[in-house]
């Protein structure tokens, strides 16, 4: 795994990568909670708005260690 | 709202909003666009709406100042105080928001003026005076320049309006007493109409109370009437409650012959047809020769001997609710009288007539449970904005502290507008606010230049947009393009801006979830379980034995009452913001037959909570005690379980109890009184009566209520799911 963290630019702005897979995961995560109550696998929940905010998390850090290494 | 009219109040606003930002610019003021915030929040569409409104802003400026300089003299140096001073403001302020509909803008103000002062100036205080008097100087000058341009150029006015709302509202309450006219004598069928009808008075009430707050603005002559016709919108409230309470007993007195019990029933409802009819001819200042007179509605003594005992109950019943509309109907006629100058009160205060408010039982404040919780939310956001800012220092900064605690009161003052909606129209409005503020400001070089722009802005913002898109749209004008006399352009500064507002909406959403779920079907449930126990406390304080009651033991009572009365209402509100997409079982008209049958219970409860006890008509209450006790034990029972669950106790089971256990009643009735013979008193016998009568109804809401209930899929609305 390559461990150096990727930069991001936007005319010439850097942007932290860790706010770009924050970005990602919570997009992610946004994406699963649909599909989720989509097909009502959220009754299976004890606290949905929690698994929200692990989802969020755990996809970060996946984001971080497949695309945007932080 | 026409386009042209649009049009028109589009220039207007983006006129004003680009002068006010010349005004302080040239005068060399701080912070140009506090100015700017004045005359995007009180541009409205009528003169009057807007001076009111500009009237509050300026008036809640000071206290919010003064608060600000006293918290920040008493706590200096000490971050915890500060943060204990400043919550204890935001939540005092935010509770008198919610809790005083009239003035809640004032209070509005007095909470975000605070916490923006407190922060004008990071590092030292010597500037927070100044900051304080910048900010009233221009809030003031905002609603001048805003003020003047709305009444010189096409000026769009209310006067007129008070009288065209209240005729119509006296039309539509004329209309829901013949559809209650015709239901009792049998011409229509029941409720048939009556919600519809009601439906339509709900919006008509409160238009009228922000037409009479409007047009009180801008004509001398409604502001120095302005008791009176605060007198007749209470008068009308009050009406339309009785309407409801009347019509919910007509179920029962449908096997009963009204004509024969009540002789004079034609004379009463002439009477009340002619009532009706003057009003609307009153309040349009036509002149008409009416003048209303006294009738009785007593009932004929050898009718009622024939009625078996709960169709007597039920008689009693509906005769006080229909002393009651005479009462209220001659109160509403002379009022519209004294309004057009036919008749003087001698500047006297009356009472309101409200059905179901007695006097105050207790000298405590009582307050409402949901204004509490708003309060503490509003106050909880500042506390740990603040705790995120000085912890943690994201980008935003101090915004973490005053934007949240300010977008916060906004959550609260409207509970069921959902945090999650807000963070995707603040996102755009804030991304095209960025790219003006990156790729066109640079290039202006004069205020020309900048004044065309901010009018472009506004005008698109107002001609587009309405409601909250219109208010979040202004917040990203003035919060991304941060114009200052001495501009400097600094793209990674408005970018943190941007993800600050993003990441505020969404610590806002979790906010929410802080007491509570904000789910609205949640919310409905929750709504449910305080509304049974609170039916339940108060069924359990009809005292069986009368004996003393404690002070604290009656402010419990009028909170439950408070509540009993409130409840219905945010029902029917947090109703209408279910998603039907996702609960697709549960149809509105569900919903709304639901929050019918909710409201009907609170008419009946009220009913049986204004009459006498039951034990102090002798002879007749000690033969009969111990099967009211059980009765209203099973009651009681019904309202927990309903508290626990809401479809407890299907309608069918429920039915065949509580009619087997009306049919004995009233064998045991017809027993007593044949014994009892000629020894009951018509007082004593009217009043047992009305107690009875209080007891059925109560057993019809249950019935009704059972009935909407079963048909609601809960389950689907207990299941959890992400927001």
């Amino acid at each position: 795994m390559n461990s150096i963290p990727s930069e991001f630019t936007v005319g010439g702005v850097y942007l932290p990568p860790l706010l770009v897979a924050g970005c990602l995961g919570v997009l992610l995560a946004y994406w699963t909670a649909h599909l989720l109550n989509r097909y009502r696998l959220s009754r299976f929940f004890f606290y949905p708005p929690l698994v929200f905010v692990a989802l969020a998390v755990l996809y970060t850090v996946a984001a971080g260690y497949v695309l945007v290494p932080f | 709202m026409t386009k042209i009219t649009k049009f028109k109040e589009a220039i207007k606003t983006g006129l004003a909003f680009a002068l006010v930002f010349g005004i302080a610019m040239q005068l060399g003021w701080m912070n140009p666009y506090w100015a700017g915030w004045a005359v995007a929040v009180v541009a409205l569409p009528t003169a009057g709406a807007s001076i009111r409104k500009g009237t509050l802003r300026v008036v809640g400026t000071i206290p919010g100042c003064l608060a600000a300089l006293a918290i920040h003299a008493l706590a200096p140096q000490d971050r915890w105080i500060f943060l204990l001073l400043t919550c204890a403001w935001v939540f005092g302020t935010s509770y008198l928001m919610v809790r005083r509909p009239k003035t809640s803008y004032f209070w509005v103000m007095a909470c975000y003026v605070c916490l923006v002062i407190l922060l004008s100036d990071l590092d030292s205080s010597e500037n927070m005076f100044e900051s304080a008097v910048f900010r009233t100087v221009e809030t003031v000058m905002g609603v001048v320049v805003y003020t003047l341009i709305a009444v010189f150029l096409w000026p769009l006015t209310n006067l007129g309006a008070i009288k065209k709302s209240s005729a119509e509202l006296a039309a539509t309450l004329g209309h829901i007493y013949r559809a209650g006219r015709d239901t009792m004598l049998g011409e229509r069928a029941p409720e048939a109409g009556f919600q519809g009808l009601q439906a339509k008075v709900v919006p008509q009430l409160a238009q009228f109370g922000q037409v009479l707050q409007a047009e009180g603005s801008e004509s001398y002559e409604v502001s120095q009437a302005r008791r009176l016709w605060e007198r007749f919108h209470g008068l009308s409230t009050a009406l339309l409650e009785t309407a409801g309470r009347w019509q919910s007993g007509f179920a029962e007195l449908d096997r009963i012959d009204v004509r024969a019990v009540f002789p004079e029933l034609s004379a009463f409802f002439a009477e009340l047809d002619s009532r009706f009819a003057a009003l609307p001819q009153l309040l349009a200042g036509r002149s008409t020769g009416y003048l209303p007179r006294t009738i009785l509605l007593d009932a004929d003594p050898a009718e009622l001997e024939r009625l078996a005992g709960f169709d007597r109950a039920a008689v009693e019943v509906a005769r006080k609710e229909m002393e009651r509309l005479e009462e209220l109907t001659a109160a509403l006629v002379e009022c519209a009288r004294e309004l057009e100058g036919h008749a003087a009160s001698g500047g006297e205060a009356k009472p309101m007539l409200a059905p179901g408010v007695k006097d105050r039982a207790t000298r405590l404040p009582v307050p409402d449970w949901d204004h509490l919780r708003s309060a503490a939310f509003v106050a909880a956001t500042t506390g740990v904005g603040f705790l995120i800012w000085i912890l943690f220092d994201p980008p935003g900064h101090s915004g973490w502290f005053q934007f949240s605690g300010t977008i916060a009161l906004i959550v609260a003052a409207v509970p069921p507008l959902r945090a999650s909606r807000l963070i995707a129209p603040v996102a755009v409005s804030s991304a095209i606010c960025l790219a003006i503020y990156v790729f066109v400001m640079p290039q202006l070089s004069s205020f020309l230049g900048l004044g065309l722009l901010l009018f472009t802005c506004m005008f698109l913002n107002c001609y587009f947009l309405s409601g909250m898109a219109r208010f979040f749209s202004s917040m990203a004008i003035l919060n991304i393009l941060q114009i200052q006399n001495q501009q400097v352009y600094s793209f990674a500064a408005m970018a943190n801006v941007f993800i600050f507002l993003v990441m505020g909406f969404t610590f806002l959403f979790v906010m929410s979830y802080l007491l509570g779920s904000p789910r609205p079907e949640k919310v409905v449930l929750h709504l449910l379980d305080r509304f049974f126990r609170s039916a339940e406390f108060l069924m359990s304080r009809k005292a069986p034995e009368p004996g003393r009651v404690s002070g604290l033991e009656r402010w419990r009572i009028v909170f439950h009452q408070r509540q009993l009365r409130s409840l219905p209402a945010k029902l029917a509100a947090w109703g209408k913001a279910i998603d039907r997409k996702r609960f697709p079982d549960n149809a509105p008209e569900q919903i709304q037959a639901l929050v019918t049958s909710v409201q009907t219970l609170v008419y009946r409860i009220e009913q049986f909570l204004e009459t006498g006890s039951v034990y102090r008509a002798k002879p007749l209450s000690p033969e009969l005690r111990e099967d009211v006790k059980t009765w209203q034990a099973g009651i009681e029972n019904i309202f927990s379980a309903w508290a626990r669950k809401p479809e407890a106790e299907p309608v069918a089971a429920l039915r065949q109890r509580l009619e087997t256990g009306l049919v004995r009643l009233e064998e045991r009735i017809e027993e007593v009184v044949n014994r009892a013979g000629g020894e009951v008193s018509r007082e004593e016998g009217e009043n047992f009566f009305q107690v009875l009568g209080g007891y059925r109804g109560i057993s019809e809401a249950a019935l009704a209520y059972a009935g909407a209930a079963q048909v609601i899929n809960w389950s689907h609305w207990r299941e959890e799911r992400f927001s």
